[in-house]
């Protein structure tokens, strides 16, 4: 436990906050520019089982902020390396990769062993199938996003408050938003949001604080802002109100 | 002459306008923005044309991202 002094000496967390942290079992989706920021400081701070989705490899044009990378590992898996990098760090917790896409025939399974999740996916489809599992399993999941000098961090917990389409009823239609190969995005960015979704994940696991739920915090780069929006449950949402059945909502999504 | 707060900041306008023309005042694309009225209640799409701004309206324009 020496590795965890630091933190163990915080008021609301101690011995026994760090055996919850050992015991809790989060899923992190997307190890990109959030998920590098993310898989970091929750292995670092001892969460005992670590899920690691996806699907993709290592790109020249990832370094300028996926961390968890290096010149070395072009042309590899992400999981591969993120594994090996995470276990270097802490070689006490469990890492379990996923190197696929989630769909709505694989990800039920995978989300039932874990508690929490973070998305830190890099496209709508795997956002909203990710808020549409978390409303049918009751979970919740810590959002992150980013757009050019901008990003967003909110909590889902539907126990608690509204989902992501209660805000955000249906994704943009295709081609109008811009992914971070289109807008760009600056590295640090991509670590300022991922270091307040783990700080949001401790939170939950520790039963501490006020976890952003229906609430969204925006980040401004340029205007060194940072701003909450409230939002509520949407009574008419067709994710988390919607009267009928424990099937996956057959949403807008596409099956990647 | 209205006066509002739009994303966290004061502005005036000489009159009240539809969601759209605030949208269009600022350069976004209604495609890519929710937007939320005194916290509570969301604008649907089809009514961005119709949806009056009025005196003392807390407006929120959220961008969609899906960045990570």
């Amino acid at each position: 436990m020496e590795r965890y002094s630091r933190q163990i000496i915080l008021p609301g967390i101690g011995k026994e906050g760090q055996e919850r942290i050992l015991k809790s079992k989060v899923l992190v989706v997307g190890l990109g520019g959030l998920g590098s920021s993310v898989a970091y400081y929750l292995a670092a701070a001892g969460i005992g089982m670590l899920g690691i989705v996806d699907y993709d490899f290592v790109d020249i044009t990832n370094l300028n902020r996926q961390i968890l990378y290096k010149e070395e590992d072009l042309g590899k898996s992400k999981t591969e390396i993120a594994k090996d990098e995470l276990k270097r760090l802490n070689s006490e917790i469990k890492i379990i990769p996923y190197h696929l896409r989630l769909t709505k025939e694989n990800i039920g399974e995978i989300f039932k062993k874990y508690d929490i999740i973070v998305d830190c996916s890099d496209n709508f489809d795997t956002r909203y199938l990710i808020n549409d599992i978390a409303v049918l399993f009751s979970k919740p999941f810590v959002h992150g996003a980013l757009l050019g000098y901008e990003g967003h961090v909110t909590t889902i917990d539907v126990k608690k408050g509204p989902c992501y389409r209660c805000l955000f009823k249906e994704p943009p239609p295709s081609g109008t938003t811009p992914c971070c190969r289109e807008a760009g995005v600056l590295g640090a960015l991509a670590g300022v949001v991922g270091s307040i979704q783990s700080l949001e994940v401790f939170k939950l696991v520790l039963g501490i604080g006020n976890p952003l739920v229906g609430e969204l915090l925006t980040f401004d780069v340029l205007k060194s802002s940072f701003r909450k929006i409230n939002f509520i449950k949407n009574k008419n949402c067709i994710a988390c109100c919607k009267k009928e059945s424990n099937n996956l909502f057959e949403g807008n999504y596409i099956d990647a | 002459m209205i006066k509002v707060i739009i994303n966290g900041e004061n502005h005036e306008f000489k009159q009240e306008l539809t969601v759209l023309e605030l949208i269009q005042y600022f350069n976004l694309n209604p495609y890519r923005i929710v937007v939320q009225i005194n916290d509570n209640d969301i604008v649907e799409k089809e009514d961005f044309k119709e949806y009056k701004i009025k005196d003392k309206h807390k407006v929120e324009l959220i961008k969609f991202m899906a960045g990570g």
